[in-house]
């Protein structure tokens, strides 16, 4: 099992399964060298210069903490290019509530990803309010995730987004795709 | 004086456990490790996380019990109703049975 | 009542499934007990002073003779041969070994039951108004509502790391008997002026540390946007209730330290970004959900109040019972009958897998094959003929169920408390013992009228205290049981939180407490109409803290 889980820490997941991060996280801009892909902190992407925060040469990402505020993003998402929601505790879901917002409320069209201590239980409900990916560091979620065991539910009581996506007997319920 | 011993919870059934002197979980408290200073209270400490460890039990505490003859008395009124069982249902809990034969 | 579809069932089994790998694998070794606690707790698993407890959801209180009987086996083969029914309206089994916990779950789902979120911080087992359906003063039936939140809140993925555990009811009569207004979300199912169904919602009411009574943020919303309406609410508070102190952590603090005004602008201000959304209902999944909980086909039976007339005039007891214990149904030819289980001197709640069976029989034959369970820890059976009334009296006599307290002195919330549970400072279970004994006696407790006493063993608070008309908290002072009483709380539509009188009496004290207050009641009250909670309200709490503490003024 460990074997597993240590072979892939540190890559990235997504439905299509783990591959290399081609992000690298900093704190400020400058410790970053001419990396591509980057993600800061909110604050520091929010003091970027406009223009290079729009320089199509390279990516940068912004990192949220369940305690930040994702509305200074809003008027800004179609420039985005990555947005980290934070799970330093598996047991905070404020990450939840702004995952559903970003995608279905302001349509946010950039990877959305999942940061954190996430439990393999969790990682259905992270696909369900919409995350695209997630970078994770709890061994037990790794392995499953290795062998692509979800832990989906065969239905949903609600409606979004993941493996369940077909209205069910009642408009609230979602059962899989044909 | 009050003296120490160091309690728990069964992980299979959940049923209240003392640490004896002979190293196992007892069902009672008669015959629990009695510990009379520090040290000993650190070594029962250390029992209990190793006893966590090997998952053979939960919630584990060191308690305050009297000795009084040769019975131990919890000083909380909270561990002598672990010790015996639900004060209005005398049939039931530990208090119900009728021997006090120790099993690990 | 609701049935499980095939998408339910397997829903259920899903989770029982997991679970019982979780089980295995905690039982072999392979989970800690740090990793598995919150898994167990998810599905009602808890560990208390002698063994695991199991909570098992009961939604909305509503279940059949079938189910009923199965709690009975649960109870008989896997327990210790009875169970304690709860101010949640669930059940709950007070030594089940964590071995046996995927048998049981199995158990339930034979019978379209489980313990899902019977724990942890989500969104609980929604509870309505017990006599739901039937009552002859309810406007419409709360429990269609009740149901589509049950699903719509099963395993939320949004919503279930909330900041703490949230609780929602629903009451669809005026008279409020689910105590909506201490709830995190209270709905109060009504008819506009144009005679459509909508809610009042209430939110931020709730009980524990700092008690609170509910604000109202909508006088009607209309029923096709109760999950809409709801999401927002519950994502306001997943998203800015506190998560830096576990006693700060509900909606009732946000509630309060927001500002009612400012939080429902939050609220509606996010309803409006989703209103529109899938969630809104159609009417015919509403009506699809609302078929399952007609009114049953009941036959005429006018011949019962002749009959009831005979005997009660042959049985005093019987009419006492009658009087106190049957409520009016919608249906004249029928009553909605409350089977009390408070025998004088017994354990609230609390009941044997005999008695289980024996409720279980008589709703088969004599209630449409329907039971509730009350917050006050009641059993009703809601549809019994006025006809039928005698011979069901006859039937729960046979195994002491038929105490005629329903609403009486000695009809006593209280928590399991000290004798069971791990949180509590203090018994609960002997307090109300005493008090029952103190008071049982029949004519004594009629005199006195309709008193409703709560009692928890601990700040959080499962006894309801803080809406007693007499509350009382156990606490523990230097290594003693000590109990503090208030006054004056009510958890009906006009939500009171109860006054403490002062300081606290000891376990030997708090009965004549009790009696003292009782006492002053019967002496200042303006005549047998005025009930304990209106005289209070007419007089407040010095009367009864001169009674209770200024011995000399008492001795007249």
């Amino acid at each position: 099992m460990s074997d597993i889980s240590e072979s892939v820490a540190g890559e990235l997941w997504g439905r299509e399964g783990f591959r290399e991060d081609p992000y690298i996280a900093a704190e400020t801009l400058e410790e970053t060298g001419d990396a591509p892909a980057v993600i800061l902190p909110l604050a520091a992407w929010l003091g970027l210069d406009e223009s290079i925060r729009n320089n199509t040469n390279r990516k940068i990402g912004v990192s949220v903490a369940p305690g930040e505020s994702i509305d200074p993003l809003l008027p800004l998402l179609d420039t985005i290019p990555l947005i980290a929601l934070q799970f330093p505790a598996f047991n905070d879901g404020r990450s939840y509530s702004k995952a559903d917002i970003l995608k279905n409320q302001h349509q946010f069209k950039g990877e959305l990803r999942a940061v954190g201590d996430v439990l393999i239980d969790q990682v259905a409900y992270m696909l369900r309010t919409g995350f695209d990916t997630m970078k994770v560091t709890h061994a037990v979620t790794l392995t499953r995730l290795a062998e692509h065991n979800l832990h989906d539910a065969p239905g949903y009581y609600q409606p979004g987004r993941g493996s369940h996506t077909v209205p069910g007997a009642y408009s609230w319920r979602r059962v899989p795709g044909a | 004086m009050s003296v120490k011993v160091l309690t728990a919870n069964r992980l299979t059934d959940g049923e209240a456990v003392w640490l004896g002197a002979n190293g196992e979980w007892l069902d009672h408290i008669d015959g629990a490790l009695v510990a009379r200073h520090a040290e000993a209270v650190a070594a029962l400490e250390e029992a209990g996380k190793a006893a966590i460890k090997s998952n053979l039990v939960i919630d584990v505490n060191v308690i305050d019990v009297e000795e009084r003859g040769t019975n131990l008395y919890p000083l909380r009124l909270r561990e002598r109703i672990r010790q015996l069982g639900p004060t209005i249902r005398l049939d039931l809990g530990k208090q119900a049975e009728k021997t006090s034969a120790n099993a690990a | 009542m609701y049935r499980y579809d095939e998408f339910d069932h397997a829903f259920v089994s899903a989770r029982v499934e997991q679970f019982k790998d979780q089980v295995e694998r905690r039982l072999a070794g392979e989970l800690t007990e740090e990793q598995f606690r919150p898994l167990r707790l998810m599905n009602g698993v808890y560990l208390q002073l002698h063994a695991y407890m199991l909570r098992v959801a009961i939604p909305y209180g509503t279940l059949s003779g079938r189910q009923m009987h199965k709690l009975a086996h649960i109870a008989r083969r896997y327990d210790r041969g009875y169970g304690h029914f709860t101010t949640r309206q669930n059940i709950q089994y007070n030594w089940p070994a964590l071995s046996d916990m995927p048998a049981v779950l199995d158990e339930l789902a034979s019978v379209e039951m489980h313990a899902l979120q019977t724990s942890g911080n989500c969104i609980r087992n929604v509870t309505a108004d017990h006599f739901a359906g039937a009552a002859a003063d309810e406007v419409a039936d709360p429990r269609p509502y009740a149901e589509i939140l049950r699903q719509w809140s099963s395993m939320h993925p949004e919503f279930s790391y909330l900041p703490r555990k949230f609780k929602i009811a629903v009451t669809g009569a005026d008279r409020d008997r689910a105590a909506i207004q201490v709830h995190d979300i209270g709905l109060h199912l009504k008819k506009n002026e144009a005679g459509e169904l909508g809610f009042a919602v209430y939110i931020g009411g709730g009980q524990g540390r700092t008690p609170m009574v509910a604000k109202k943020i909508r006088d009607f919303l209309p029923i096709e946007d109760l999950l809409t309406y709801t999401t927002a609410i519950v994502r306001v508070y997943n998203l800015h209730g506190r998560r830096d102190n576990k006693y700060k952590a509900r909606i009732k603090i946000l509630v309060h330290e927001t500002g009612t005004e400012e939080i429902t602008r939050q609220v509606e201000a996010e309803w409006q970004a989703i209103k529109d959304t899938d969630l809104k209902m159609p009417q015919q999944d509403v009506d699809a959900i609302d078929n399952y909980f007609r009114m049953p086909n009941l036959p005429q039976r006018p011949e019962g109040w002749s009959q009831l007339a005979i005997s009660r005039k042959a049985d005093p007891s019987f009419a006492r019972w009658v009087d106190q214990n049957v409520t009016p149904h919608k249906n004249p030819d029928y009553g909605v009958v409350t089977i009390s289980l408070k025998p004088i001197g017994g354990i609230p709640g609390d009941a044997t897998d005999a008695q289980m069976d024996l409720v279980a029989d008589i709703a088969e034959k004599f209630s449409n094959d329907e039971i509730r369970v009350s917050h006050e820890q009641n059993l009703v059976l809601p549809h019994v003929a006025i006809a039928d009334l005698r011979i069901v009296y006859d039937l729960l006599l046979t195994d002491g169920l038929a105490t005629a307290n329903a609403g009486l002195i000695t009809d006593i919330i209280a928590c399991p408390g000290l004798d069971y549970c791990a949180l509590a400072n203090a018994r609960s279970i002997p307090v109300a013992q005493r008090i029952s004994e103190r008071f049982g006696q029949p004519e004594r407790q009629a005199d006195i009228g309709e008193l409703k006493i709560k009692i928890s063993g601990c700040i959080n608070a499962c006894g309801h205290h803080h809406v007693g008309h007499i509350g009382i908290l156990g606490v523990e002072k230097k290594g003693e049981e000590l109990y503090q009483i208030s006054l004056g709380g009510s958890g009906d539509e006009i939500c009171t939180i109860g006054d403490i009188t002062g300081r606290g009496f000891s376990s030997e004290e708090i009965v004549d407490a009790v009696e003292t207050i009782v006492d002053r009641y019967l002496q200042v009250r303006t005549d047998k109409e005025e009930n304990f909670l209106a005289t209070y309200r007419r007089l407040g709490a010095a009367p009864f803290k001169d009674a209770l503490y200024n011995e000399t003024a008492n001795a007249a």
